[in-house]
């Protein structure tokens, strides 16, 4: 299974996916389990497209940009059902769909893959856990992210309780990741931490979300101000992820290995 | 406006943490959550204008950085003291130990020549006995290989050993990694360059990275 057969996929699974969203936006009681098939649907289809990309390439898919965004939907649109499944958003499938979708056609668009063998420095044990751990964490917490938006534009709407639990388990699966690149960082690079830009903007991000953790404890009134720190932390995410690549300090970063390419 | 390292050395650094340690705890009752606000969002910046400079800026080795995460540091103990978690233990541990250890850690780069020992600061010598890079078919670079072998200065038995990417050696508390070679001649390099690091407090920082990846995980499950 080559890239080109992700358009295929994708459209398989991005019908499974709006028909979803649709029955969970219509107000039938039957229709909770059916949302619940149908998306789950989706997300087989779109896996097993990233299941045959991995075993075709002999490599696993966690080079490229596109391959990480590629990863980045199939979390996304998982953590879109498990927040509908536990609380029963009717309208958060649309949005993680729609994210989803934006981040499949950049794919289909601008593919950024040169099917590139696994160099030196990437052959390790820990390069798997640090990306998909990474990626899982960057999806749950951009549901957080739609649901501060939500919260912000409609206050009578009770979002706390998910944004809560979803940004406990994404800003642990951050940690994790951020972690297991330390102890690699030694390993591969000689030091724990080198400010490398990458990790910079991580760690600003990680201080946002703790910020974020710190005002809800200390200010639980304060709902704005806490919609409003969720918000920044994830634009510093989107930095750290590829926003970087615009900055001037990202020249000379040792987490460019999409970019060195001829 | 760079902090000079050298000056911070053991013991100066372990009596400046443990001065940090101590005001903490002093200050536990005067020092509010609104301290630890304002001392968060300051090292938010802090660390947000190095992330807007070039990494060779150095923003991190600056004084004012310095002063922020110092505070940011005592802030925290004297929470820490009044409200313990884990991983906020965990988290201050690693950057606390990976402050201080900044001062005692050495990285050296040395160039080894073929069949020539060479002589540099370390209680050691070093020598390239052999290089060699296997490709790819699409002709990409698999793996980098390099054998050398090392000699105490005050003894003559050489140990020879393999050094390959992601696989640093470890000889009596130093780590020498394999960091660049002479590209333009593959196998018939003459010479590979090696990274050669010391960080007596590593051990510290790693006992913190555990704990807050503890803390994380007891987060997530609970």
């Amino acid at each position: 299974m080559t890239w080109e057969h992700l358009i295929l996929f994708a459209c398989v699974a991005a019908v499974f996916w709006i028909t979803g969203s649709v029955l969970a936006l219509l107000h039938v009681k039957r229709n909770h389990i059916w949302t619940i098939v149908t998306y789950t649907a989706g997300i087989i289809i779109y896996a097993s497209f990233i299941g045959g990309f991995w075993v075709s390439l002999q490599r696993p898919p966690f080079v490229t940009m596109g391959e990480t965004r590629l990863w980045y939907s199939l979390f996304l649109s998982l953590a879109g059902l498990i927040t509908y499944i536990r609380w029963k958003y009717k309208w958060i499938l649309s949005l993680t769909t729609v994210m989803s979708l934006v981040f499949i056609t950049v794919n289909i668009l601008r593919p950024e893959i040169h099917n590139r063998v696994l160099m030196p420095v990437l052959q390790s044990i820990w390069f798997i856990p640090h990306v998909t751990v990474y990626m899982f964490s960057y999806a749950l917490l951009a549901c957080t992210f739609l649901l501060a938006i939500a919260g912000l534009l409609k206050p009578s709407l009770d979002t706390m309780p998910a944004i809560d639990k979803l940004s406990r388990a994404g800003l642990s699966f951050f940690t994790v990741g951020m972690l297991l690149g330390a102890l690699w960082a030694k390993q591969a690079w000689g030091d724990f931490w080198t400010w490398d830009p990458k990790e910079t903007w991580a760690a600003v991000t990680w201080l946002l979300y703790a910020l974020f953790f710190h005002l809800k404890e200390i200010r639980p009134q304060a709902k704005k101000m806490i919609f409003i720190s969720l918000i920044l932390a994830f634009l510093s995410l989107q930095i750290g992820w590829y926003g970087l690549q615009y900055l001037p300090s990202a020249k000379g970063s040792m987490h460019n290995y999409a970019l060195i390419i001829k | 406006m760079t902090v000079n390292l050298h000056f911070f050395s053991f013991p100066v650094n372990l009596i400046a943490g443990l001065c940090m340690v101590f005001a903490g705890w002093k200050l536990r009752r005067f020092l509010s959550d609104t301290h630890m606000t304002v001392a968060l969002v300051l090292l938010i910046a802090a660390v947000a204008v190095q992330g807007f400079m070039p990494i060779n800026a150095s923003f991190t080795r600056s004084w004012p950085f310095v002063i922020v995460l110092v505070w940011f540091l005592t802030v925290l103990a004297s929470r820490l003291f009044r409200k313990f978690s884990p991983a906020g233990f965990g988290l201050w541990l690693t950057l606390w130990a990976g402050m201080l250890g900044s001062a005692d850690s050495s990285i050296t780069q040395v160039l080894l020549p073929r069949d020539k020992t060479v002589r540099t600061v370390l209680p050691f010598d070093m020598q390239l006995e052999d290089f060699s890079v296997s490709y790819y078919q699409t002709g990409e670079p698999m793996e980098y290989r390099a054998r050398i072998s090392i000699r105490d200065t005050d003894r003559p038995a050489a140990v020879s050993k393999t050094l390959r990417v992601n696989h640093p050696v470890h000889y009596r508390g130093y780590q020498v990694y394999l960091m660049d070679y002479d590209t333009s001649k593959d196998h018939e390099s003459q010479y590979c360059i090696v990274m050669v690091t010391r960080q007596p407090w590593r051990w510290l920082v790693l006992a913190g990275i555990l704990i807050l990846l503890a803390g994380a995980l007891k987060t997530f499950i609970l």
